[in-house]
């Protein structure tokens, strides 16, 4: 009897979690589709990397907890000389692009299986969120590029704002490792239960 | 109480870790009685202390604080690395 092959497909880290009050005051999106890398300087070159990536990806890296952002590639600083960096529409070899351009000058790694981003928006997206963690996200301090590495109802997370959307609602997004995706999203949706949860792409 | 991260801004305490005296160096190890010291028989200051915190649950720094025991007013906070790094400039223009 020959084995069959196994088949692996590719299973979103939300794809299968329950939406417990459906409405429309919170709205979810799994960015699975992203490519998502760890970057940190090696030591010294952070000045040399800040160059690197303004030449090759168009982009300025600003000081402190900022998200950069130019032609479908984001840098999501997360401390001193570290960030996530997010590429839109990602293809396999987008991580392999990112160790050529800027490899000598940064340890990168892969992490595009490895954090699951969950984009939050909707008129109370706010309002759920400050609920799960201990950041002031009022508009006026939480401003567009934001960016917060801290923790989600006892879950190590990255959050930051995006532009608002076309209503003028505040957009966020959320990255949180794979394996904690369950017990963070257990968390977001009872804090967004009050105002109704819809999950784009779901019916 | 909260923590003014040079990197993240004003935190909550909770997602910081207490290591303890910023100032206490690594003895030599052929000295043991001095290890011993440096290890278990630590002051307790009631007052102006600088002691380590190590921001995990953010930008992973290892900050130094100057806080008061008493009232848990903070003074100063910076980088370790940075703070340390004056240190041995100040220790090799000694």
């Amino acid at each position: 009897m020959a084995h069959s092959q196994i088949e692996l497909t590719p299973r979103a880290a939300f794809a299968d979690l329950p939406i417990t009050a459906p409405g429309s005051g919170v709205v979810v999106q799994e960015r699975d589709e992203l490519g998502i890398a760890s970057v940190l300087a090696r030591r010294g070159q952070h000045e040399a990397l800040t160059k690197r990536v303004r030449e090759r990806f168009g982009i300025e890296l600003s000081p402190g907890p900022r998200r950069s952002a130019a032609g479908g590639c984001a840098f999501i600083a997360t401390g001193p000389g570290a960030w996530i960096v997010t590429v839109e529409r990602a293809s396999n070899g987008c991580v392999t692009s990112l160790t050529d351009a800027l490899g000598d000058l940064a340890a990168i790694s892969d992490q595009s299986d490895g954090q699951a981003v969950l984009r939050v928006s909707g008129p109370k997206a706010r309002e759920a969120l400050c609920k799960i963690v201990p950041i002031d996200l009022h508009p006026r301090i939480f401003r567009s590029g934001a960016v917060a590495a801290t923790v989600a109802a006892h879950v190590g997370a990255t959050l930051w704002r995006l532009d608002d959307d076309p209503s003028g609602h505040a957009v966020f997004e959320i990255a949180v490792f794979r394996s904690l995706a369950e017990s963070f999203w257990r968390a977001l949706s009872e804090s967004a239960a009050e105002f109704g949860v819809r999950m784009n792409g779901r019916g | 109480m909260r923590i003014q991260c040079p990197f993240c801004g004003e935190r909550d305490s909770s997602e910081f870790t207490y290591l303890g005296d910023a100032t206490v160096r690594r003895p030599d190890p052929s000295a043991p009685e001095q290890y011993f010291e440096a290890v278990y028989l630590r002051d307790n200051p009631a007052g102006r202390h600088e002691e380590l915190w190590y921001h995990g649950f953010g930008c992973r720094s290892w900050l130094r604080v100057t806080r008061d025991t008493r009232t848990h007013e903070i003074f100063t906070v910076e980088m370790y690395n940075d703070a340390t790094t004056e240190t041995n400039q100040e220790a090799a223009r000694a």
